[in-house]
């Protein structure tokens, strides 16, 4: 019964590791060695409107240190939502889906997002626009504070994810219930 | 709960161990031991029918309320 579930759960366990890796992996080269075209493919998006490829080519050790704080702050959720995304597909590969464990892993993804969208997110994009303008003359640096629509989208992940832990917390009642009927 | 759950009454009754009881009736040692120990929260009608025509009683004679 649990056979096919245990065989999903260990594939999306694999590539969560992938992902985890290759993250910390592309954050970490993008920010060392700025300059390459690969770099600008990573870190456009996340500089937005902050910088051109020229500005970024430019970066000195300040600006990348900071810039990599500011990133790795933005990805940190992320991280440790996958990290218990791992967990719980873990257990789910083990047969245990209705548990207490499960039920919380649930809920506290679900509060990482909201936490994310407002509080990491854009402290991050904030850092990131300080990274960017920190050798700019006096007069030019500039501070960002941005909410759009990823904000919004984690926030609704977010809600829903404290839903589905509630609606876990009833399945592992109904589950408990199951195990003491005779 | 206040249900009284008398299986371990009704088993020296009968002079019959727990073990046999649950071969009888068709489910396992450990599901008949939640049972004993007044652990379960429900009991299926077809598993007290069971119990009941093994042991040839009433339902009555295994759960009892007290208040």
């Amino acid at each position: 019964m649990y056979a096919k579930l245990a065989t999903i759960s260990k594939r999306v366990q694999l590539i969560l590791k992938i992902i985890f890796i290759l993250l910390l992996f592309f954050i970490s080269y993008s920010w060392l060695f700025p300059q390459s075209s690969f770099s600008h493919a990573v870190l456009g998006p996340s500089l937005g409107g902050y910088a051109t490829e020229s500005q970024i080519d430019q970066f000195q050790l300040n600006n990348q240190l900071i810039g990599f704080t500011g990133s790795f702050l933005g990805l940190l959720p992320l991280f440790i939502g996958l990290r218990w995304l791992i967990k719980l597909f873990t257990n789910y590969a083990r047969g245990e889906i209705f548990t207490v464990i499960n039920v919380k892993s649930y809920s506290r993804l679900g509060y990482l997002c909201l936490l994310s969208a407002l509080l990491f997110q854009p402290l991050s994009q904030m850092i990131l626009a300080i990274a960017v303008s920190i050798n700019y003359p006096k007069g030019h640096r500039f501070i960002a504070f941005s909410f759009d629509n990823t904000n919004l989208t984690a926030i609704i992940v977010g809600i829903c994810l404290i839903v589905i832990a509630y609606v876990m917390q009833i399945g592992h009642e109904l589950q408990e219930e199951q195990k003491l009927t005779v | 709960m206040a249900i009284i759950i008398e299986l371990d009454v009704m088993l020296a009754r009968r002079k019959m161990k727990l073990q046999d009881l649950a071969q009888h009736v068709g489910i396992t040692i450990q599901n008949l031991s939640i049972l004993k120990t007044g652990k379960a929260k429900a009991v299926r009608l077809e598993t007290l029918n069971e119990i009941c025509r093994v042991l040839d009683c009433q339902p009555g004679d295994i759960l009892r309320y007290e208040a």
